[in-house]
């Protein structure tokens, strides 16, 4: 008996989730066409008639959640902006340091993002580069939803300068209140209301989010909720998430940044629970970009399928070229996402120093999404995922595969039910081995 | 040289980062120096120990700071500091004033030698260990009056 549906709008494929009392799937899919009658009566009846309590939607249609990112400093504020704004599920359509100039934000015209944050300043510390930038989204009456995010000494002046144009302002809590300390909570929750307010109707999903009594959530914030319901509704201690697509590769993990008195880190530390998005690898509209990121693994014949991947709307990702693409996507997704060192000069010569998410201690990696679904050796493709060496990326890992979008689903589940996304998560789970460097 | 800078000051208090540069965990003298200028008034952003030289810069930028105390024991701050004054002028931060102490340099016994060379690196002071308060206090008040315009002085007067 069906007791949960959670519905996923892809940009290709509408899934329906049927969850049963014991965390058994069953998952009905159909293209979607947003803006289609049919499309909306055909969703509505594979939901059927569960309540709206117990109906939940997520939606990457339309582009996402299209969103802009700026700070003041590259290494500071703009990537506590960053990391709010990725952890919000958003896609970057633009990142700025150093405040907008006029040209960054004319460029938003052709980005066209649909919520801009801005960041800028610890609290007491710089106020005039985040007040110059509202004055040039201002001037350029872009009418955007803009979340301010950055210096609170600042915000009634921006929240005054954006207001007097038209734009809706949503002041949060600075993304960095002071050195060393991040507080994405506020903003990636004011986004989310951004998201719920304005973007849903834009996107055309609305007919869809009404059959739910809960806040639509972009996609990927759906599979990062999962990532943490792994740690705190599953047994992992520790997990990371891979999940690719056409034009994308999200990469999400629950890794505890203990810090250590013998490493020198560099940066802002960041949270426990991250994701990070390429946003030029992809298993389709990418693909002569991951073919390029290895002139060892793939040659010219690899280069031509890849083009031919790209320019054929019809033509799929498949056979060992796609298992290739597949594994070389995962390496060098996972590689970005974790930290790397940094050669130093100390007392004693040359040392390393360490930026960036540390992901030494994952012992589970999960493979999740399309490409998953059709991989035929998820094992080797997964493997590429573990990385000898400084990096701080995995080591060795249990290795585990979502083929029926299983986390999308615990991860829409986790907040208001965790026994049932508990339930989804041990039967989404298909083990791929043990992956040792 | 007197700038106006446009960055208001709201609480009225002149800003300073503060903290160890390099691989040098040696935090003791950067906790002193923090905890007196407090004391005489200066808002403290203090970034601690082990702190790369880029990051002294960045939050120099993201603090709107007027000041920048260097604090060095491991010897090896004389590698970071040649490019500091560079590094802040490229960072739009070319009036903030730079000050270095500690053991700033590994091995050379004539301090008027490492006093010039580390004038010539762009810094407005550099100080040996065991310097007191009343040394630099009247230096930083009155390199930050020459520096900038201020509507507060807070700095009490001695």
């Amino acid at each position: 008996m069906t007791e949960f549906v959670c519905v996923d709008i892809g940009s290709t494929f509408t899934k329906v989730i049927r969850i049963g009392t014991d965390g058994e799937m069953t998952l009905l899919r159909t293209r979607t066409c947003t803006g289609d009658p049919i499309w909306v009566q055909e969703v509505v009846a594979l939901i059927g008639a569960v309540p709206r309590e117990r109906v939940f939607v997520s939606s990457s249609a339309g582009g996402g959640l299209r969103l802009a990112a700026a700070g003041l400093t590259r290494q500071l504020t703009t990537e506590a902006a960053r990391t709010a704004a990725l952890s919000a599920g958003a896609r970057l359509v633009g990142t700025f340091a150093g405040g907008l100039a006029a040209s960054d934000v004319e460029a938003m015209s052709v980005t066209r993002p649909d919520v801009v944050l801005l960041a800028g300043g610890v609290d007491g510390g710089d106020r005039e580069t985040v007040i110059e930038s509202a004055r040039t989204l201002a001037r350029a009456g872009l009418r955007l939803p803009v979340v301010f995010a950055g210096n609170r000494l600042a915000a009634a002046d921006v929240d005054a300068v954006l207001g007097a144009s038209g734009c809706q302002v949503i002041i949060a809590d600075n993304v960095m209140p002071e050195f060393g300390q991040l507080a994405i909570d506020s903003a990636r929750n004011a986004i989310a209301s951004v998201y719920m307010t304005q973007i849903v109707a834009a996107k055309g999903i609305a007919p869809i989010a009404v059959r739910s009594a809960h806040p639509a959530v972009p996609t990927p914030s759906a599979v990062l909720n999962a990532t943490q319901a792994l740690v705190q509704q599953h047994s992992f201690e520790s997990v990371m998430v891979v999940d690719p697509g056409g034009a994308t590769v999200d990469v999400h993990s629950f890794a505890l940044q203990e810090s250590r008195p013998d490493e020198f880190r560099a940066g802002l530390r960041p949270p426990d629970l991250t994701r990070t998005v390429e946003g030029d690898l992809g298993l389709k509209w990418n693909a002569a970009a991951v073919v390029e990121t290895s002139r060892s693994d793939f040659g010219c014949d690899d280069a031509a399928e890849a083009r031919r991947l790209e320019n054929d709307e019809e033509a799929l990702p498949e056979g060992p070229f796609a298992e290739r693409l597949l594994g070389q996507a995962v390496s060098v997704a996972v590689r970005r996402h974790c930290g790397r060192p940094l050669p130093h000069l100390g007392a004693l010569g040359v040392g390393w120093a360490f930026e960036g998410k540390d992901c030494r201690a994952v012992r589970h990696i999960v493979g999740t999404g399309g490409p998953f679904r059709v991989s035929t050796d998820p094992h080797r493709v997964l493997e590429n995922a573990l990385t000898p060496g400084e990096a701080l990326a995995p080591r060795g890992a249990r290795l585990w595969v979502d083929r029926e979008y299983g986390l999308i689903a615990a991860g829409l589940l986790a907040n208001h039910h965790p026994e049932v996304a508990a339930r989804v998560l041990e039967r989404a789970l298909t083990s791929a081995g043990v992956g040792i460097i | 040289m007197m700038i106006n800078r446009s960055t208001s000051n709201p609480a009225g208090k002149w800003r300073v980062v503060t903290g160890v540069i390099g691989s040098d965990p040696h935090s003791v003298g950067n906790r002193l120096v923090a905890r007196v200028l407090e004391e005489a008034g200066y808002e403290v952003f203090n970034l601690g120990a082990m702190v790369p030289p880029d990051e002294f810069i960045a939050s120099a930028r993201e603090a709107a700071a007027h000041a920048i105390l260097i604090s060095s024991l491991s010897g090896f701050g004389e590698v970071y500091a040649r490019e500091m004054r560079a590094r802040c002028d490229e960072a739009g931060l070319p009036h903030v004033v730079l000050y270095m102490g500690g053991n700033v340099v590994n091995g050379r016994a004539d301090w008027q030698e490492v006093e010039a060379t580390f004038k010539q690196y762009g810094f407005d002071h550099v100080y040996p260990p065991q310097t007191r308060p009343e040394v630099f206090l009247p230096h930083l008040a009155a390199d930050l009056k020459s520096r900038f315009s201020s509507a507060k002085d807070p700095v009490p007067a001695s």
